[in-house]
């Protein structure tokens, strides 16, 4: 391992994730910025308690699709290290369900690239959530545009 | 050709499977293997469906081949 590792990181499990793992995994004095996002389990969500969300995801095609998102990252930003993790199963309220931990020499390139990240993540992963309030259940309406749809 | 057909989410629900082999022409795009599936489960529609052809996302033109892995999920909600 060199001290200048600009390299991806992918996981998808089913376990608690580890952001301050992450955040050590792409740390090295090159790289000066070092941001992190992480996504929760949102409650109340809509104006109703959410007991639990089950995330459900298409594996192999999450982790082709989060080397796409590292391409375009990287093709678009000066970046050191990158990790994208996304954790399915079932989740509670505060949980986290996604984390982006991104090194770049400088601020700017490592919040823009984050930012970039997480909209882009949210768009070509493939998972699915269905979430259960106290009030009802259901299949939560997802986005279109990776590409076109049937 | 056969080819093989992942699920999920509420297609997942609605046809009753994850997984399905299937024998098709040469030449069938995605659009005609969603078409098939509708015609052979009632009540299911796909209008809206995203396509995965190898794990890459693909138009409803895109033609398969044999021992293509193809997916039809909902919109995606991840993160």
């Amino acid at each position: 391992m060199t001290d200048t590792p600009r390299q991806d990181y992918f996981f998808v499990t089913e376990e608690r994730l580890e952001p301050l793992r992450y955040q050590q995994l792409v740390s090295a004095p090159a790289y000066g910025a070092v941001t992190s996002f992480v996504g929760t389990v949102r409650s109340p969500n809509k104006g109703q308690v959410v007991r639990h969300i089950d995330y459900q995801g298409y594996d192999a095609m999450m982790y082709t699709q989060m080397k796409v998102l590292a391409g375009e990252l990287r093709a678009r930003f000066d970046l050191g290290g990158l990790v994208v993790a996304h954790r399915l199963g079932r989740l509670g309220p505060g949980e986290a369900s996604i984390a982006i931990v991104v090194a770049s020499p400088h601020r700017r390139d490592s919040l823009e690239a984050c930012h970039a990240a997480i909209d882009r993540a949210k768009a070509l992963l493939p998972v699915w959530k269905y979430e259960v309030t106290e009030q009802d259940e259901g299949w939560v309406a997802g986005s279109s545009q990776a590409a076109e749809p049937l | 050709m056969t080819v093989e057909l992942l699920l999920f989410a509420s297609y997942r629900e609605q046809v009753g499977q994850r997984r399905l082999e299937l024998s098709l022409p040469e030449g069938t795009r995605v659009r005609d293997l969603a078409a098939r599936l509708e015609a052979e489960h009632a009540g299911l529609s796909l209008r809206g469906a995203l396509c995965a052809l190898n794990e890459h996302y693909v138009a409803p033109d895109a033609a398969l081949s044999a021992g293509d892995r193809v997916a039809f999920f909902p919109p995606v909600s991840g993160g």
